[in-house]
């Protein structure tokens, strides 16, 4: 349940910024820290 | 006969012990963890967001209203939540949250993947309290 709290909470920010800007994940760079995420 | 009831009690309840701690053990195991989805670093892009662990952790301290068209279901809050993002993808929180007056340690760890042009965050585990209940 927290888990799944926590994956709903953040997937939802995602999907609404990117859905407001039509944006497409293309690809995701993970680091040490940052996560990049590549739209087009 | 007291010492054989004495003798098969304690037999029954050593059984149970082992049979119900074998129960808890196979079906608290997750399945595989899920495969890496990263998407295709050959293709073209017209944009960058660089997340960082403070905006993440900032995202789930203050959680977004649930949209009209979702369920009202009364969850426990996470707060204090501190996020890590290692170099293998994953996000790793660390937070804690209280029910019933009880204020305790909860931690995710999660997965994000490219599916279909969208992200999708996959649950790799859960934990709740010192004992590690998992989810």
């Amino acid at each position: 349940m927290i888990a799944t709290d926590v994956e709903q909470t953040v997937n939802r920010r995602l999907q609404v910024v990117l859905a407001d800007h039509a944006l497409e994940v293309v690809a995701l760079e993970p680091g040490d820290g940052i996560l990049k995420i590549r739209l087009k | 006969m007291i010492g054989r009831v004495a003798y098969a009690l304690i037999l029954g309840v050593t059984l149970g012990m082992i049979i119900a701690g074998a129960a808890i053990y196979v079906t608290g195991q997750r399945g595989n963890a899920p495969a890496p989805a990263r998407g295709d670093l050959n293709i073209s892009y017209s944009l960058a967001l660089t997340v960082t662990e403070a905006f993440l952790a900032a995202q789930i301290n203050n959680p977004p209203p649930p949209s009209p068209d979702e369920p009202a279901i009364e969850r426990p809050k996470i707060r204090n939540v501190e996020v890590r993002l290692l170099p293998d993808g994953t996000i790793q929180a660390r937070g804690e949250t209280t029910v019933q007056g009880v204020t305790f340690p909860v931690r995710a760890v999660l997965l994000p993947r490219v599916v279909g042009n969208r992200i999708q965050m996959a649950i790799v585990s859960g934990r709740a309290g010192d004992s590690g209940c998992r989810q």
